[in-house]
């Protein structure tokens, strides 16, 4: 990872006529900061001009204490560059959206305006993304989640009978959520169409359904509702479909948010593993670490040559039951029962051998600032051995027997077919992007713990159809057990954590630390401010940008295909709500 | 017109048809349970030292560790000894997560986690019990004057809240203070 | 003895066959289904689990019967009867034996296949009535899918017909004795590409996977029997059950020689009263089996690629192998003739 270098982008800026305070940031990297009036051409000279940042990683927002500053994470893969752009927004103030530059921002926008109350112009679909009405900004400082309201105390939570209309209104200026909003049934959910100011969609951008059409009775609007057997996850997605033919989509959201980056900031820096397990609760391992890796950023704590092999080797046996969990309910959706109960007997197994070590099955708590909980028992050892014997050939048996069909293939080719722009413009990283040729691989090029020791390959295809996403994770899953096994015969002896302290308190800063999850960059952007707890953490989802996607490329497909082609992305709500 | 027909699917049946014959796994729950790893993070229970007093000396730091509220400690001290009594160490194990930070946090040990999962009840009363009550907490033992090390330099008014933790986890006892790890 | 109450007795055996076969069959379902995915299947309830399809049906007979208020109540009411109905009519052509059959029409499988594609209408109803989107979407899939299928099936089920020269299922029975060369069982089942067109076209007649798409449960939740409960949903359930069967049935009729062993002469197995009858549901039970491990194991085809299946391919294979057919047995008689 390069640092960008400063004088360029305020070249660059200058040559537009926007002034921008370009400096390095210790611990995190080249940070602009421009007006808000300014925010559109900057990150339009910033995408198209010479600096070539073409890739939004993230959109957050963080409450300073007096405003609002808003962070758009933009990277440059051709450099390896990545560089911040901080637009400090009054409170209430509007966000312009900038959709039509970085379309990766559709759903964060709207998120970010609902968590620190800005209102949203110029975006599609300017909704409430993961609360509902009456809901206050919850991530500015000044909304307090007073710790002991939390949890306990079952007789002072009263459902108040006005708390159970449940309206998700349009964040736009000239309906700010604050006045009295148009009272829609929960059932349509849709925007009246006067009141969405129609922006130009380009080629490939489907807009919202937009309602039943007065003259042709056609036309459905069906809610592939939150309680569903194929939506991975609470997830409802308004489908307006012609006969079998879905013509318009809408993804709604937020049925499972808790507020993870707002309690993150009630929490100590040792207690966000388990806070960060329940985000994306399968690939838990890896959320803890992203949020490990970032503190030992702030720490500037050194980890130990055993913590980090341990590291990867929990890592990857948390990959491969990700992917599992994926690939057997992927057959599901296809109607096939079989391979999803042969799979997971080998993800049983590894919960048994995760279990071993860490004690939970799923929600590990392994992680920690400076290395890991615990070290590796010899039983554990054992297991895995046993466990690498028979998962290389259930695994040939396993892919033989739902990829190899032709039925399931037919189900899976030419569907969802992203090109690698596309992917890219909608931010997609992980098996999603390189199953559309883009070969990024945060274990590779950005490495972190004991990867640059490993001897692995990155499976890309360049189809980018569902099926090529299958494949890619397949393959993906044989690369985790090459290195599952090359971790077990070469681990280092030493200490399996550093010395840290109990109660962490590291100094102000702000960093960003990601790693490869199996769903693609989970990303954590710490601030800390010297006291025990984070002061902002924000949780980067690799499948909320996947969701989006997938939300535009449902137009055109049969019903059928979109509970296959949202089970080819593989998202977990957990992560998506947050 | 995609071509359904093909060997691909027979292969798949045959796969299929061939765990027919495989020995089925499946545990019958209620008659037979499953063996846990003793690592394994069940319900929290105090520790009893050989003489069966508890470990535990009501230093508060698992109270202060947990996340989420769920260890609640009514203690009274006595004004001219210190000693510590414990009324009540309450834990409401409907609300705990099982996470295991109180158990790390412990410096004394006084903490385990046991294997018991089947926790569910029929109302919610039995959900919130007291781990400990009614005892005293446990005093450090005796040292001898000569055996004390040299007194470090006292750091600024800050809770004690534990020492240091060892690389392998190993007891340790008084308050040395925390600090960063990079000064 | 009185002619009703023999109709009566007659009605009363199919009956008792369809509901004693549905609770055999869908003990054998979960039972199989386990197996094939390395589990066990109901096991506590009675020994091995045998008593859990009666506990099932207890369940249902005494479940409360919800009915939405925005349905429209007669079709509603009427549906499961529609669907039910058919399919216990299909039992009485059926041939268990030389002689026990419960009506040996003349044009037994005609009279079959008519019976059966009184289903999707029962379908419709059912999607229509219950006033939900969902519900509507796997009724027309499932009449479109069906209707699509009828007449293959026919078509598939017609070479055996002409080698046979009877529509009588008990007359396709007793051509199938005997044997070519001595070693050869004459059963039709030679004639692989019918036997191959009327599998798959029966295949999608009775909703089974992979073309289960009517009743998706990952896709439409239950299909066009969502808003359905206890015991209208138990006769929906069974009929679907009993169409398995009677397509099993009649895949063991027309292709496998029905009660009939290989190399044993018909006259001898029909001395023995009871035998052939436990021949054929042996039979018909190897056949649903096989059905069965279908069902675990292949992921649903798509409805689009269905309909394009059975429009494109299926519908002038099976009259172009009716043409063959047809040449090949005027070939042979020729010949026959000649020698």
């Amino acid at each position: 990872m390069h640092t960008p270098d400063p004088t360029a982008i305020s070249g660059a800026l200058d040559a537009i006529g926007v002034s921008a305070g370009v400096e390095e940031v210790a611990k995190l990297g080249v940070v602009c900061r421009v007006a808000p009036a300014d925010s559109r051409s900057t990150l339009r000279a910033f995408k198209e001009g010479d600096l070539a940042f073409g890739f939004l990683v993230d959109l957050f927002g963080v409450d300073t204490g007096e405003a609002v500053d808003v962070v758009y994470h933009l990277r440059s893969f051709s450099r390896d560059e990545d560089v911040y752009v901080k637009v400090e927004h009054e409170y209430g103030a509007n966000l312009e959206s900038m959709w039509d530059i970085y379309p990766a921002g559709l759903m964060p926008e709207r998120e970010l305006a609902e968590m620190f109350g800005l209102t949203l112009s110029g975006h599609p679909n300017p909704r409430r993304l993961l609360t509902t009405d009456g809901c206050p900004p919850f991530l500015l400082k000044g909304s307090e989640i007073r710790a002991e309201d939390e949890v306990r105390h079952r007789e002072r939570q009263v459902v108040a009978p006005e708390n159970l209309e449940r309206t998700v209104s349009s964040l736009e200026p000239e309906q700010s959520p604050h006045a009295a909003p148009a009272k829609m049934p929960l059932q349509e959910g849709i925007a009246a169409p006067s009141a969405v100011q129609p922006v130009d969609l380009p080629a490939g951008l489907h807009r919202a359904p937009t309602g039943v059409d007065e003259l042709q009775t056609e036309r459905l609007i069906l809610s592939m509702g939150p309680q569903h057997p194929s939506t991975h996850g609470v997830l409802r997605i308004n489908l307006e479909i012609d006969g079998e033919e879905v013509i318009g989509s809408e993804c709604h959201i937020g049925y499972l948010h808790r507020g993870i980056e707002k309690l993150a900031e009630t929490r100590r820096f040792t207690a966000l593993g388990p806070l960060m397990d329940r985000g994306d609760y399968l690939a838990s391992m890896h959320a803890e670490l992203a949020t490990s890796l970032a503190t030992e950023q702030l720490l500037e704590v050194e980890v130990p040559r055993r913590a980090n092999w341990l590291r990867v080797l929990m890592g990857e046996l948390n990959r491969i039951s990700s992917h599992i969990v994926w690939y057997g309910p992927n057959g599901l959706d296809a109607g096939s029962m079989g391979p999803f109960l042969y799979v997971f007997r080998d993800r049983e197994y590894m919960l048994d051998i995760l279990e071993d070590i860490t004690g939970g099955r799923m929600m590990f708590n392994y992680m920690r600032p400076g290395g890991v909980l615990r070290d590796i028992t010899p039983e554990a050892d054992g297991k895995i051995r046993k466990f690498l014997k028979f998962f290389n050939q259930h695994i040939d048996e396993n892919d033989e027997i739902l990829m190899g069909n032709e039925i399931f293939q037919a189900r899976m080719k030419d569907l969802g077919v992203f090109s690698k722009e596309g992917a890219l413009a909608f931010g997609l990283t992980g098996g999603n992007l390189r199953a559309s040729g883009f070969d990024f691989d945060v274990r590779r090029d950005q490495p972190y713990a004991a990867y640059p020791e490993m001897d692995f390959e990155v499976p890309v295809s360049t189809d980018g159809d569902a099926y090529a996403r299958c494949r890619v994770r397949l393959d993906e899953m044989r690369q985790s057990a090459r290195m599952i096994q090359q971790c077990i015969d070469g681990l280092p002896e030493g200490d399996f954590t550093a010395k840290v302290a109990k109660v962490l308190r590291p100094p102000a800063g702000e960093t960003y630390a990601a790693v490869e999850s199996p769903r693609g960059e989970l990303g954590v952007h710490l601030v800390a401010d010297g006291s025990d707890s984070p002061y902002r953490m924000r949780y980067r989802p690799p499948t909320l940008f996947a969701l989006q996607a997938g939300e535009q490329a449902l137009p055109g497909t049969l019903i059928a295909d979109s509970v296959v082609l949202m089970g080819s992305l593989d998202f977990v709500l957990g992560e998506i709500d947050r | 017109m995609s071509r359904i027909y093909g060997t691909g699917i027979l292969k798949s049946m045959g796969i299929a048809f061939k765990n027919f014959f495989r020995q089925p796994i499946t545990l019958q729950y209620p008659h037979e349970k499953m063996e846990l790893p003793e690592r394994s993070r069940g319900a929290v229970v105090a520790t009893f030292d050989d003489e069966g007093n508890p470990k535990c000396r009501a230093c508060l730091a698992c109270v202060r560790a947990c996340p989420d509220f769920v260890l609640q400690m009514d203690l009274t001290t006595d004004p001219e000894t210190k000693a510590k009594h414990i009324d009540e160490f309450t834990y409401e194990v409907a609300a705990c997560m099982f996470c295991g930070l109180c158990v790390e946090t412990c410096p004394f040990d006084a903490l385990a986690m046991s294997n018991e999962y089947e926790l569910s009840r029929t109302n919610t009363e039995p959900l919130q019990y007291s781990l400990l009550s009614d005892v005293a907490a446990a005093v450090p033992p005796k040292r001898d004057p000569a055996d004390r090390p040299a007194p470090k330099p006292k750091p600024p008014a800050k809770p004690a809240d534990s020492a240091e933790p060892q690389a392998s986890g190993s007891e340790s006892e008084g308050a040395d203070g925390e600090g960063d790890s990079n000064a | 003895m009185n002619i009703w109450l023999i109709a009566i007795l007659r009605f009363l055996a199919a009956l008792a066959l369809m509901l004693v076969n549905g609770v055999v069959l869908i003990y054998m379902l979960r039972k199989v289904l386990g197996r094939l995915h390395v589990r066990l299947g109901p096991m506590d309830n009675g020994p091995w689990g045998l008593l859990q399809t009666p506990f099932d049906v207890l369940k249902l007979l005494s479940k409360e019967d919800p009915t939405p208020k925005a349905v429209d109540k007669a079709l509603f009411w009427l549906a499961p009867a529609v669907v039910f109905v058919p399919s216990l009519m299909a039992y009485i052509a059926l041939p268990f034996s030389n002689t026990w059959t419960i009506a040996n029409l003349p044009l037994g499988l005609l009279f079959i296949f008519a019976v059966m594609s009184i289903i999707p209408l029962g379908i419709l109803m059912a999607g229509w009535a219950s006033n939900n989107k969902w519900s509507l979407l796997g009724a027309m899939r499932a009449v479109g899918a069906q209707v699509t299928y009828e007449v293959p099936m026919l078509m598939a089920a017609l070479p055996v017909v002409m080698m046979a020269g009877s529509l009588n299922l008990g007359d396709i029975v007793n051509a199938q004795s005997g044997t070519v060369l001595w070693v050869i069982p004459n059963w039709y089942i030679w004639n692989v590409p019918a036997f191959i067109l009327f599998f798959i076209s029966g295949l999608i007649e009775t909703g089974q996977t992979p073309f289960d798409m009517a009743e998706a449960e990952s896709e439409l939740v239950a299909g066009f029997a969502t808003e359905y409960s206890s015991m209208r949903f138990g006769l929906l359930f069974l009929s679907e059950f009993s169409n398995t069967f009677i397509f099993a049935a009649l895949l063991v009729t027309l292709f496998f020689g029905g009660w009939q062993l290989p190399w044993v002469p018909a006259s001898a197995l029909s001395a023995i009263g009871f035998l052939p009858p436990v021949l054929f549901v042996v039979k018909t039970y190897i056949v649903i089996f096989f059905l069965m491990v279908i069902r675990g194991t292949l992921p649903r085809v798509r409805v689009d690629q269905m309909l394009a299946l059975g429009w494109k391919f299926l519908l002038p294979s099976s009259l172009a192998w009716l043409m063959v057919t047809g040449v090949l047995i005027k070939v042979s008689q020729v010949l026959a003739v000649g020698r």
